[in-house]
């Protein structure tokens, strides 16, 4: 009976609890003996709060009880990225900077959740100060995938998109500076969006990059990422970024009609894509275009470009965040971040406010040219499966797999464009790694992202699966 | 082009971190491609404000409401 709990979808269960056919303490009992199980594995908690949790969860029983539903996540065990303020504990960010800094305030993402009704489980593994991860570099220790432990598992969500595709929770936050929501979700099997710009507050999250930096929801489905970005975005006046857009009702934005859909793809991919993932990427275009999709190729401009330019945004401002840090706390840092941290420092200040100021020109040519004659624009999340862990342990393989940038080469372009993409599972590699496509919308739409995703989720199965221990 | 040995120099004057020569070279690499981008012309650049300038370019660019 517990383990049948957590194969329930996050709306499946909050259904369920709100109905009374399962309680809030079942689940959480239940995602609890599943975490004893999978944690020695897969390392994807920080920490585990059992019993605040239990408490959370009898509160919830007790308050649905009484005739009161709290929110729209009544009950749900959750669990985020360690990086969000909550008052009174330490938020680790992956890094031994932060040890003993209580915080004095709670995120507003949390908040949001709070009053949503979400139950707190523990807080998830993430690379260190949410940068690139180095094998044999990680601070809390390395968390793995778990459909396959000997495999790279990149990303710094990485705890989000393990404990997700374990099923040890129902839904996450994690963070995205250049891709580090969509690709883990990718090697992982879930469903994780990147939101426009502004979309969500920001406040009381580890700041990496501010113009790049987002915070957005990973689940299993993408109704239940709809259920999760409708809780926690808007205006937050405590993010001077926050954007004032209304926001739409994502679950009712799910019903479209395919017909209705006119889908850009890639004439020209912006790397090398290996061919169990253009395989995965031809079947889900089929598949949409039999339910009357429109697909068109479109010319993109160059990814390169993009990335090129989402990095110098990202060095200037991370050396500027850690710099202090740097100096301060340097033998608190890894060699291989302490690396990637100072970067910035070595680009002049022309390049820097250059690649700000050719933003808005770069996103104005992208959108008008992709987006006249097309509603979303595919592409593959991660155009390769990920290398052995072994592989990225020799300093030569690493550096070149690093250079080549097929870890980001589809992500990171839509953080310097501030659009919002989501990554959507799509099948398999022969060897047994899940697959993802990325589909990118205009500015604030990502309810439209959702709907395609939602329909193709309707018409397959890739999302149910989930690795064996 | 920034030098490796300048990098692992200039590291180590700032944060007092010395670079091995294959991190300072591989940073050396790094930079030396972002400094050599694009060069925007003066009537490509906006007038100060970016980040503001950014989000109304967003705000501009959704989708019209009806479609």
């Amino acid at each position: 009976m517990m383990q049948d709990i957590t194969s329930l979808s996050l709306c499946e269960l909050a259904d369920a609890i709100r109905q009374g056919r399962i309680s809030s303490c079942q689940a959480v009992t239940a995602c609890l003996e599943r975490i004893d199980a999978w944690q020695p594995r897969i390392n994807a908690f920080v920490t585990i709060d059992r019993e605040g949790a239990l408490a959370s969860a009898r509160r919830a029983d007790h308050s649905l009880a009484e005739g009161r539903i709290l929110g729209p996540l009544h009950g749900v065990p959750l669990a985020h990225k360690d990086m969000f303020a909550r008052a009174g504990r330490t938020a680790s960010c992956g890094s031994r900077i932060f040890s003993g800094e209580v915080a004095k305030e709670t995120a507003t993402v949390l908040e949001r959740l709070d009053g949503a009704g979400a139950v707190e489980i523990g807080t998830l593994n993430m690379t260190e100060l949410a940068g690139s991860d180095t094998p044999g570099e990680e601070p809390l220790g390395p968390c793995h995938n778990p459909w396959n432990t000997q495999r790279f598992n990149p990303g710094s969500s990485y705890g989000p998109a393990a404990a997700l595709a374990a099923r040890l929770i129902y839904g996450s936050l994690g963070s995205c500076t250049g891709g580090s929501i969509r690709i883990p979700a990718a090697v992982c099997g879930v469903t994780g969006l990147k939101p426009t710009c502004g979309r969500i507050s920001r406040h009381g999250a580890l700041t990496r990059s501010w113009s790049l930096d987002t915070i957005g929801p990973m689940a299993r489905t993408a109704r239940d990422v709809a259920r999760l970005l409708g809780c926690i975005c808007g205006f937050d006046a405590r993010d001077p970024a926050s954007s004032d857009e209304p926001v739409p009702d994502y679950e009712r934005g799910l019903s479209i009609r395919l017909a209705d859909i006119r889908i850009a793809v890639q004439r020209r991919f912006w790397s090398v894509v290996d061919p169990d993932v253009a395989d995965a990427l031809a079947c889900f275009q089929e598949i949409l275009a039999r339910q009357g999709a429109t697909i068109r190729p479109a010319d993109l401009p160059d990814g390169h470009l993009l990335w090129d330019l989402a990095s110098v945004l990202s060095d200037c401002e991370t050396a500027t965040v850690f710099g202090r840090d740097l100096r301060e706390r340097g033998a608190d840092i890894t060699e291989a971040n302490r690396n990637q941290l100072q970067r910035g420092n070595f680009i002049p200040a022309p390049r820097y406010l250059e690649a700000l100021a050719l933003r808005g020109r770069y996103l104005r040519e992208f959108c008008e040219g992709v987006f006249a004659d097309a509603d979303v624009l595919l592409t593959p999340a991660l155009p390769l499966p990920p290398p052995a862990i072994e592989k990225m342990r020799d300093e030569r393989f690493a550096d070149e797999f690093n250079r080549s940038r097929v870890i980001n080469i589809y992500t990171r372009p839509f953080n310097y464009l501030g659009l919002p993409a989501l990554s959507v599972p799509c099948g398999f590699t022969a060897d047994g790694m899940p697959v993802a496509c990325q589909l990118v919308g205009r500015p604030f739409d990502e309810a439209t992202l959702l709907a395609v995703a939602h329909a193709y989720q309707d018409l397959t199965d890739w999302h149910h699966r989930s690795p064996q221990i | 082009m920034l030098k490796k040995e300048t990098i692992a120099d200039l590291a180590n004057e700032l944060h007092g971190l010395p670079l091995d020569d294959g991190r300072a070279a591989a940073l050396a690499d790094h930079v030396a491609r972002l400094n050599s981008l694009v060069r925007a012309s003066a009537s490509q650049l906006a007038r100060g404000d970016e980040p503001a300038q950014f989000a109304r370019m967003l705000a501009l660019l959704k989708r019209p409401a009806g479609t």
